[in-house]
């Protein structure tokens, strides 16, 4: 526990839970072989796949750790979901379903006349 | 832009001016020969003129169906293939296409889906083409705890299938727009990362040849947007159901055939179990709010037809291609659940009245919109017809013709009625009824294979004549459930989407006798008034008057599954796919047998979140995977953040919000009280 505070203090030094976050999400990127700007998708998939893989009691040291066991990275990304492709956010615009227009017969209205 | 081939184009004038041509020249010589019968020696009368134009407006359909139905034999005799539509070149290459299978969930039993999808993906993967195709499960789920289970579920499946298994999933936080709405959703995220969609619903099952084959047929027509491979119905075990898929088996093809000759390339979407080229439903099939309230205003909610005659406006073919096979859904299992989706899809139908008068529309795809608008419309023509039948032979009663004039003569005025005429025109309408359905049944026993595993001859002719008898009484119910349908929807009443009913499950007595107590009451008011007016008017008018009495137990017999499989295992009723399994039903059956012979785990979906880590991660994840935001600080959060600390009971919009509320899923464990 003492190592895993010791590592935490030395990636996200404020402490900070959203800075946590983001160091363990670079840490799992790195692992799972996904660029840095994934990095939340990869701590969300990276927990996942440690879960799975019960890595924390097969190797209790592995986490956060620079030189993690190749068998750890082989576990994880043996048990990682695949994730959607990038979202691309297109638009879809909406179809015109106005009716046809049918001629108008009837006589213009007559302006009225000011003085 | 025209992306459609002018090969077909002048060949399906053609077959669509012959099939007018047959269809008015019919019923202008049956409206002729009523109009010769009513008329008799006095004319015709304000009620015989009525009469007759109601006559008109009914004998149309049946007259078109009939000849739609011939052209499609024919088309089944010779093996006839669809001009204009390429056939891709033989052999096995590797698509170079992506295709997305999109599958749209509503609060659906999530074993049951998830074996679906897992059957249909071993099977494109058998196919060899596994590389060219991404599977998506798109939840619109309101309920929480089934919510959970799905991302569960999605996680266990991909574990299932291995590292690299392309199976995602996402759940919508609005449903706004329903099904359609959820597909547009798909489309902007992700779209743009295939050349193709299919889109499936929750009970459709296809084989993976039949999707690879739909891939390929895109490929090599570039100008199709939409090519609709006809689902079989399958795998349901009531009488009511399997009387269906057997009447779907043996005459479906022949009208499913016919509609693909008239339609070619501007046919029609069927809403489920269609590729579509996801380019040119982008660009074109996005649907506006119409303005007003439901039911005409508002979502579009039968949003496949317009969505076919948006493609064909933007310059894509649609094609219904029957010969595909592979291609499989379910049909509701009783009458009342049957009577339920009739209810919603008459109010999308009709809806499609605000719609069929846009702008720049192709002619085939608004008469699409007429048709679908008078499959249902059509309930309460016949039933005017019938009414306003019985109130001429009332009227006729009350006040006898009078044989002798006020001038003195010599020979009284017979009244002429031509029986024989009468009879011919019966015969005729009888004719363009039943025909149809018997060139299914020859087609069938031509075939030796669909023969055989139909229960072989005898079972097929038997079966077809109890199943036509069987429908004939269920006619009459059916019209004034539709009749009431359109009185509702025209009045301004809109019906809720609901889950359908997927389960084999009986109608309890009382709720079929809730359900049919005014058909019943009406079916002996009417053979008693025809018995009063004559003996032979009662005859007549028999088989509508069985059917509305005998309404209660054929609702409640026919929707029993004891029933259906005591004619299973005479072989009466059977299908092919029931005789032998596609294998993808068959896995499908085997994956969802394993999946609920597994323990369930915690039923409350957020309870399970909170406690378990691992639904906590799984849930994380799917949120990550389709970057779902965190939910605003709001009142509502704050209050369902307050009872979960409380212990209070959450309702399942609390329970939802706080499941995409990081400040929940990260305070860890649950609280003791909640």
């Amino acid at each position: 526990m003492k190592e895993l505070v010791r590592r935490l203090g030395r990636l996200a030094p404020s402490g900070a839970a959203g800075d946590i976050d983001a160091a363990a999400g670079r840490w799992f990127a790195d692992l799972l072989g996904r660029p840095e700007s994934e990095a939340a998708r990869a701590l969300a998939a990276g927990r996942v796949a440690w879960l799975m893989a019960q890595a924390g009691r097969r190797w209790p040291l592995t986490l956060l750790s620079d030189t993690p066991p190749l068998a750890v990275t082989e576990a994880l990304r043996r048990g990682l979901p695949a994730l959607p492709p990038p979202l691309l956010g297109d638009p879809m615009p909406a179809a015109e379903l106005e009716r046809r227009r049918l001629p108008s017969f009837a006589a213009r209205p007559l302006r009225a006349r000011t003085a | 832009m025209e992306h459609r081939s002018s090969v077909y184009r002048g060949q399906a004038w053609l077959r669509r001016g012959a099939l007018a041509l047959l269809t008015f020249a019919t019923t202008g010589w049956a409206t002729a020969q009523l109009s010769t019968v009513l008329a008799g020696n006095h004319g015709l009368g304000t009620l015989e003129i009525l009469l007759l134009a109601l006559f008109v407006g009914c004998f149309l359909w049946i007259a078109f169906s009939f000849w739609a139905a011939i052209a499609g034999f024919v088309m089944l005799l010779v093996k006839a293939r669809q001009p204009g539509l390429h056939q891709p070149p033989p052999g096995d290459a590797r698509l170079a296409s992506r295709t997305a299978v999109v599958m749209a969930i509503y609060n659906e039993d999530t074993n049951r889906v998830f074996a679906n999808m897992q059957a249909i993906y071993e099977s494109v993967a058998a196919a060899g083409q596994g590389h060219a195709f991404d599977f998506y499960m798109l939840s619109d789920t309101t309920n929480p705890d089934i919510w959970v289970a799905e991302e569960l579920a999605w996680h266990a499946l991909s574990a299932r299938l291995g590292p690299g298994a392309r199976v995602f999933y996402r759940r919508r936080r609005y449903n706004t727009a329903k099904k359609s709405g959820n597909i547009a959703d798909f489309l902007k995220r992700w779209g743009r990362h295939y050349d193709y969609m299919v889109v499936l619903d929750a009970d459709s099952l296809m084989e993976g040849r039949t999707l690879v084959a739909m891939a390929r047929l895109m490929d090599a027509n570039p100008g199709a947007g939409l090519v609709q491979a006809p689902p079989v119905c399958i795998n349901r075990n009531t009488l009511f159901a399997r009387m269906l898929q057997f009447a779907g088996r043996i005459y479906g093809p022949v009208f499913a055939a016919g509609q693909a000759f008239w339609q070619m390339g501007e046919g029609n979407y069927w809403g489920h179990n269609a590729i579509i080229r996801t380019r040119a439903f982008m660009e074109h099939c996005g649907l506006p709010e119409l303005p007003g309230k439901p039911p005409f205003g508002g979502h579009i909610m039968s949003h496949d037809f317009v969505e076919a005659a948006l493609l064909v406006r933007g310059g894509w073919s649609v094609w219904l291609v029957p010969e595909l096979g592979g291609s499989y859904e379910e049909v509701p299992p009783t009458l009342l659940d049957y009577a339920k989706r009739d209810h919603r899809w008459c109010q999308g139908n009709l809806q499609h009245s605000r719609v069929m008068g846009a702008r720049g529309l192709n002619p085939v795809s608004r008469f699409h919109f007429l048709t679908g608008i008078m499959s249902y419309v059509s309930s309460p023509l016949w039933l005017l017809f019938l009414g306003l039948g019985l109130t001429i032979a009332s009227v006729n009663t009350l006040f006898p013709r009078a044989y002798f004039g006020v001038q003195k003569q010599l020979f009284p005025d017979w009244p002429i009625f031509d029986a024989a005429l009468a009879k011919s025109l019966f015969m005729l309408a009888l004719g363009f009824l039943l025909i149809p359905r018997l060139l299914g049944v020859l087609l069938v026993l031509l075939d030796r294979p669909v023969r055989q595993s139909s229960g072989g001859t005898a079972r097929i002719l038997f079966g077809s004549a109890i199943e036509l008898v069987y429908s004939t009484l269920l006619a009459p119910a059916m019209m004034l459930f539709q009749s009431k349908f359109v009185a509702k929807t025209l009045m301004g009443s809109t019906i809720g989407w609901g889950t359908q009913n997927r389960d084999d499950g009986g109608i309890p007595w009382p709720v079929a006798f809730k359900a049919h107590i005014g058909h019943m009451l009406l079916g002996v008011f009417v053979g008693l008034l025809a018995l009063a007016i004559d003996p032979n008017l009662f005859l007549w008018l028999s088989p509508l008057v069985a059917g509305l009495v005998l309404a209660v137990p054929i609702a409640q017999f026919s929707s029993r599954r004891d029933f259906g499989a005591w004619l299973r295992k005479r072989r009466l009723f059977l299908i092919p796919e029931e005789t032998a399994a596609p294998p993808v039903l068959t896995r499908a059956r085997e994956i969802f047998a394993d999946l609920e012979a597994r323990p369930r785990g915690e039923p409350d979906g957020l309870r399970r979140v909170l406690s378990d880590p691992f639904a906590n991660a799984v849930h994380k994840l799917a949120l990550a995977a389709t970057e779902e935001p965190a939910p605003d600080e709001t009142a509502e959060l704050f209050v369902a953040r307050r009872k979960l600390a409380n212990g209070q009971p959450l309702s399942p919009v609390e329970k939802a919000l706080l499941l995409y509320d990081r400040t929940t899923l990260d305070a860890r464990p649950i609280p003791a009280a909640a």
